[in-house]
């Protein structure tokens, strides 16, 4: 899938990943990969505006881990980010549906 | 001669509005070199590596745009704090060279030097001499340390028995003004003291 098909989606769906386990970007390009089936290939550098535009809006925070051996910066939700992600899903499955309903899936 | 992935931070550094920050510098650094170790362990050439990690990492033009839409990157917390930490720093030993010109250079404000140092050097206390003297004199180095470490990326090491390395300097207007006045005062409290102390030590006065 090209990457401008998901360029609106990104950070509902980074949020959806670092909710599961906070990670740092590598490891967060490798998840969306993995998850999408490689559906969803972006270029790997894509995914650090998004993070710092979460950071801004104080949905995830950041800090540097050295525990790995190497220096990675680990982004984890807030609890503004889990109120967020929340939302965004429900809204999600709600538009989901309904252009599911129009395509005629359900039927 | 710049490795490929120092030549991108580069260019990604002249491609955004208000330049790479540290934290996002070495953040990006840390990815790329993550990037090229992998595909080195499948290709033998590092620099053809650092090639294909900065390929699939997005040109540094489509990177900037992105960041350049939503704000710019993000500064470390330090970046962040390190140059209003430099000016309070600088700020006794600022104020003391100001006094301290304008009474003894030129003759004008006395009250301004002896109302506030006088004072403290008055109070009879070895101790508060000292600290009164250490904030004057080490609080500019201090922020001269504390800007260059939030402006200055330096990174040195031996790869393959050669020396590799990183060096870039990114301050921004504030910080270069910050930097540019604390340099003025440590310059002239080392005049001062070498002015003061000077014919001493060649043996011109007696001391």
């Amino acid at each position: 899938m090209r990457g401008e098909a998901i360029k609106g989606h990104l950070e509902l769906l980074l949020l959806a990943v670092i909710a599961d386990k906070p990670a740092h970007g590598y490891a967060l390009i490798e998840e969306l990969r993995q998850r999408s089936h490689e559906a969803f290939d972006l270029p790997e550098g894509t995914v650090y505006p998004a993070l710092h535009r979460l950071e801004r809006s104080q949905l995830i925070n950041s800090r540097w881990d050295t525990s790995s051996g190497r220096r990675r910066r680990i982004y984890a939700l807030t609890r503004r980010g889990r109120k967020a992600l929340a939302v965004q899903r429900e809204e999600w499955r709600g538009f989901s549906a309904a252009v599911s309903g129009v395509l005629g899936d359900a039927r | 001669v710049k490795s490929p992935i120092e030549s991108y931070l580069a260019q990604l550094d002249s491609a955004l509005e208000h330049g790479l920050p540290q934290r996002t510098r070495k953040e990006i650094r840390d990815h790329l070199r993550a990037l090229a170790r992998h595909h080195f362990e499948t290709e033998p050439d590092r620099v053809g590596a650092e090639h294909r990690a900065i390929a699939e990492f997005g040109s540094a033009e489509l990177i900037a745009e992105q960041f350049n839409k939503g704000g710019g990157p993000m500064e470390g917390r330090y970046d962040r704090w390190a140059t209003p930490l430099a000016a309070i720093l600088m700020l006794p030993g600022f104020f003391f060279m100001i006094a301290n010109t304008l009474k003894f250079q030129l003759g004008i404000a006395p009250g301004l030097y002896d109302n506030t140092f006088r004072t403290l050097y008055a109070i009879d206390s070895h101790v508060l001499d000292v600290i009164v003297n250490a904030v004057v004199i080490l609080g500019p180095v201090a922020a001269v340390i504390a800007i260059a470490l939030s402006g200055v990326d330096l990174g040195l090491k031996i790869q393959n028995g050669a020396l590799t390395g990183n060096f870039a300097i990114r301050f921004t207007m504030i910080q270069w003004i910050v930097l540019g006045v604390t340099v003025l005062v440590v310059l002239a409290m080392a005049t001062y003291f070498f002015l003061e102390n000077g014919p001493c030590w060649v043996g011109i006065t007696w001391c």
